[in-house]
């Protein structure tokens, strides 16, 4: 390990662990133009002043450095901000180091790694507590909400309270290394893989289209329903799926316009008597 | 319980939907978890979980993913679990009321944040003068003010509307809530591909179909899918570089650990 400050620094065990606990407040104020600025000087607040205390111009600059425009996953926000001490640390002891660079640095990881942890927590983690949740819920039962809760954030503490040292040793060369290894597009891959065989199940247990037209005579009355699913079952609910994902992905329909327009379809097949 | 305060009860749930982003975004602001706590609240926690088993997968789709701000599910799930509530209709009828009450619940919330580009001068003034307490000072007043309006938002809703939503509900013709409740079991597909827009492809779709048949077919609970699902992932790819790339250390172009390292 080359570039990091863990040698020469003044952040400690202690600084990282409260470091960490300042993360959760990652979201406590947002606003359109630079989303989550604040509350990353929040987080960053207590170990800048470390880093900077004999220097109040080069704590002033750090501080209004940090205000630029933030937004990533909140599960990294720790680990990023273990790296971004370590690297206020080496402006600090290399002045020669462009300061322009740790808001370069920030700013190329947030959008990739986002990307990965988006798609990690919130489609594939959600995704399964949200599964396991809704049916338990569906039976009545209390555990739905409480695995649900526990499912998403067991791993979101490991990953709040476990990273924000990671981040901080990492140091400058392991951020080329992150997106040279490829280990990015790994994670993306690994994480729809399995995001979309529970999307794929939650479509048998969450949707269900069913026609209501019988034929036959009346004492041998036919369910038109009952034959479709006796070749594929719930093969209307997986039908309904891929129009909504056509309508979606290659005609662009909003979303909004989406769900009215269901819930006026529905309604009407009710009423003519085919659903 | 007056409704004075069931007003102040939901309306804290209200103010926790923004609350939850300053404690680590634990997600606990989603329907599955609101929605029994409203009935808590209401007195029927068996239909609050039901509602929340319905409201959660018809919200499935509708997360907050970078600067796309989602419809609010939060304030709508609460409100609209606790009219179903009061009024003892179908669960099914939430959904006829949730969709507007979180479109109108993200605009008046787009309004602040908007407001909130202007007030951010203000902890650049701090800044400035290296006052980080200033700086954390507008942070906290701003997130105290979200979550005050979404207090507000539920507060004000069931003081004044909860008579009359009730009233309109009961007039709406049968053939339209037999519609809703059929409805329920389609606007899950609307969330489900939602999400599927975002990560699936010509290459991975064919998962997707294998999650279907494991449920169809094999009637397999969602925890074994997704076992399946991570067996599949780790015999798939190598991810033994994994804690050199995150740790810093040199990583081949291939993936595979040049040194072995002490960390």
């Amino acid at each position: 390990m080359t570039s990091n400050a863990s040698t020469k620094g003044v952040i400690t065990k202690k600084d990282l662990r409260r470091l960490s606990w300042r993360t959760l407040q990652g979201a406590t104020s947002v606003n359109y133009e630079r989303f989550t600025h604040k509350p990353l000087v929040w987080a960053l607040g207590p170990g800048l002043k470390k880093i900077w205390a004999d220097d109040p111009k080069g704590y002033s600059e750090a501080l209004q450095r940090h205000l630029a425009f933030f937004l990533c996953t909140p599960q990294i926000k720790s680990w990023m901000g273990g790296l971004m001490l370590a690297l206020e640390e080496e402006l600090k002891n290399n002045p020669s180091m462009d300061p322009s660079s740790i808001n370069a640095i920030k700013t190329s990881l947030m959008g990739p790694l986002s990307g990965v942890f988006d798609s990690l927590f919130l489609n594939c983690i959600r995704i399964v507590a949200c599964g396991v949740g809704i049916s338990f819920a569906a039976q009545g039962s209390v555990l739905g909400p409480i695995l649900y809760a526990l499912i998403y954030n067991v791993p979101a503490f490991i990953m709040y309270f476990g990273t924000a040292s990671i981040g901080y040793r990492m140091g400058t060369s392991a951020v080329t290394n992150l997106q040279e290894s490829g280990l990015i597009n790994k994670v993306l891959e690994a994480a729809s893989i399995i995001g979309l065989i529970v999307i794929g199940g939650m479509i048998y247990s969450n949707v269900s289209v069913n026609l209501a037209i019988t034929f036959g005579p009346e004492e041998a009355l036919t369910s038109l329903n009952d034959i479709l699913n006796g070749i594929f079952p719930g093969i209307l609910s997986f039908g309904t799926f891929f129009l909504f994902y056509w309508l979606l992905k290659s005609k662009k329909v909003n979303t909004l316009w989406l769900v009215f327009g269901a819930l006026i379809v529905t309604v009407l097949l009710v009423a003519v008597g085919v659903m | 319980m007056s409704i004075l305060l069931q007003a102040t009860l939901l309306g804290l749930l209200g103010a926790y939907c923004h609350l939850d982003w300053a404690v680590g975004s634990l997600y606990l602001n989603r329907p599955i978890v609101l929605a029994p706590l409203v009935g808590l609240i209401l007195g029927d926690v068996e239909q609050g979980l039901y509602l929340g088993a319905t409201l959660e997968a018809l919200f499935l789709g509708s997360v907050t993913i970078g600067t796309y701000i989602s419809p609010d599910a939060g304030i709508s799930s609460i409100l609209a679990s606790a009219f179903v509530i009061n009024s003892g209709l179908d669960t099914q009828a939430a959904l006829l009321l949730a969709v507007p009450i979180a479109v109108l619940a993200t605009s008046i919330q787009n309004v602040l944040w908007a407001f909130y580009s202007f007030t951010s001068k203000i902890a650049d003034n701090y800044a400035e003068k290296g006052n980080e307490k200033g700086i954390y000072a507008v942070m906290w007043i701003e997130g105290g003010l979200n979550a005050l309006l979404k207090f507000l938002m539920v507060f004000l809703a069931w003081i004044f509307g909860s008579e009359q939503v009730v009233a309109i509900i009961g007039m709406i013709p049968d053939v339209i809530l037999d519609g809703m409740t059929k409805a329920g079991t389609v606007l899950p597909a609307i969330g489900l591909a939602m999400l599927a827009t975002t990560m699936m492809n010509k290459k991975n779709w064919i998962y997707l179909l294998l999650g279907y048949i494991g449920a169809a077919y094999l009637k397999l609970p969602t925890i074994a899918l997704a076992l399946i699902g991570m067996i599949i992932v780790l015999t798939k790819f190598d991810f033994s570089d994994f804690k050199n790339v995150l740790s810093g250390n040199a990583v081949s172009q291939g993936g595979k650990e040049i040194d072995d390292n002490d960390f």
